[in-house]
């Protein structure tokens, strides 16, 4: 359907397309929400994905990674498509742009800094993510924190709390729900073989795995199952190391909260 | 060792900390280990890895309730960490994701049970060239 309506896009004028995507997203909507058809809301979010992606660019560079913002702003889309109601005579586009964009807002009032975090501290996080990556070129290793106060001009304590700051981020909100009751994400490597392959036909480990999104999963694969270094797999992935590093922390939290859930299921 | 808060006691240069249950907690033991591995001349992708790893065993103990203690020894060389009381049969899992994450980890026998020795070296000074 997609290739349909990207032909249409190239043989035909904007206006026709509007239209006909529209009536596509109708029919895709009539389909999720009278006949519960996941793939036909699976088909709505990937087609206003880059609806999501345009208005989180309007907030690039206030402190958040586009990335980041595409996340919470793909979580106003689902509660948009969610939530809207096909008999209220507008479109859907018309009614998903202002939960995405309520959902980036609020996440920058609420939820972006888990504690006050000065902004000072938070201009040393963003220059030091910069360094960590120009210096790891120019060094040829990851830099210690000394190598990096030296290069922001900045104490080492200072480097380790702006370092740490990255953290005060609430990423659970971006993530899977993560609670302190179960199992820790570690059985992701699994408890009786260390190979991958024996990893991946634990079924626990897989729903874990399952919980990440296509780019935390190639990340955990890398560096756990592949053996690559934060900064190599910043450089396979083409972001920074410190994004590297959030990733991961994210992607393994996510795991646990998917296993916790899963082994309550069992229970 | 307290269970309704953190304390954090120097002598030289050993660290310990007792981390009680709650991640509220979590956001000091990163920086304690930070803060220990900058000491000792780890790269930021060390001490991360190795905060990540640290939190992670303590996260899994303070689910059962209980508070986890962090020993720190320090030197030029690198650091080595002892988490516990820690019961591998228990967190085995764990385990596996401490050795992916950090230099060298071993399951040590103390009076008051077992611990995880964890260990981080600094390669160059290892290698002699610091």
């Amino acid at each position: 359907m997609a290739r349909a309506l990207l032909d249409q896009r190239q043989g035909c004028g904007r206006d026709v397309v509007t239209v006909a995507t529209e009536r596509e997203r109708r029919r895709l909507l009539h389909a999720y929400k009278s006949e519960g058809d996941k793939a036909a809301r699976d088909q709505l979010i990937e087609d206003l994905m880059p609806l999501v992606r345009s208005l989180a660019l309007r907030y690039v560079g206030r402190g958040e990674m586009l990335d980041d913002l595409v996340q919470v702003g793909s979580i106003g889309l689902i509660n948009a498509i969610d939530r809207f109601d096909p008999d209220r005579g507008v479109e859907l586009t018309t009614y998903a742009v202002p939960t995405i964009l309520g959902e980036i807002q609020r996440h920058f009032r609420d939820k972006a800094w888990a504690v006050h975090v000065p902004r000072s501290v938070k201009e040393l996080n963003v220059r030091l993510a910069r360094l960590l990556d120009s210096l790891s070129a120019e060094l040829g290793h990851s830099p210690t924190i000394e190598e990096l106060a030296q290069a922001a001009d900045a104490d080492e304590d200072q480097v380790i709390e702006a370092l740490e700051s990255a953290h005060a981020y609430s990423v659970r909100s971006l993530s899977a729900p993560f609670d302190e009751d179960g199992q820790t994400l570690p059985e992701l490597v699994g408890e009786e073989e260390r190979g991958y392959e024996g990893v991946e036909q634990g079924a626990v480990v897989e729903a874990g795995l399952e919980a990440l999104d296509e780019r935390e999963r190639r990340i955990v694969e890398l560096r756990f199952f592949h053996g690559l270094t934060q900064s190599q797999i910043a450089a396979e992935i083409g972001i920074s190391q410190m994004h590297v590093s959030r990733l991961l922390r994210r992607a393994l939290q996510t795991m646990r909260g998917r296993i916790d859930d899963k082994l309550g299921d069992s229970r | 060792m307290v269970n309704d808060t953190v304390t954090l006691g120097v002598r030289m240069d050993r660290i310990r900390l007792s981390v009680p249950p709650g991640r509220e907690f979590h956001g000091t033991l990163r920086l304690v280990v930070g803060g220990i591995g900058a000491r000792s001349q780890l790269t930021y992708e060390q001490v991360n890895e190795l905060q990540l790893a640290v939190e992670s065993l303590v996260a899994h103990r303070n689910a059962s309730g209980d508070a986890v203690v962090v020993q720190a020894g320090v030197d030029d060389r690198g650091v080595y960490l002892l988490v516990g009381p820690f019961e591998p049969e228990d967190d085995a899992a764990g385990l596996r994701v401490a050795e992916r994450l950090v230099g060298s980890v071993a399951v040590v026998s103390l009076e008051d049970g077992e611990w995880l020795e964890l260990s981080s070296t600094n390669d160059r000074a290892a290698a002699g060239t610091s």
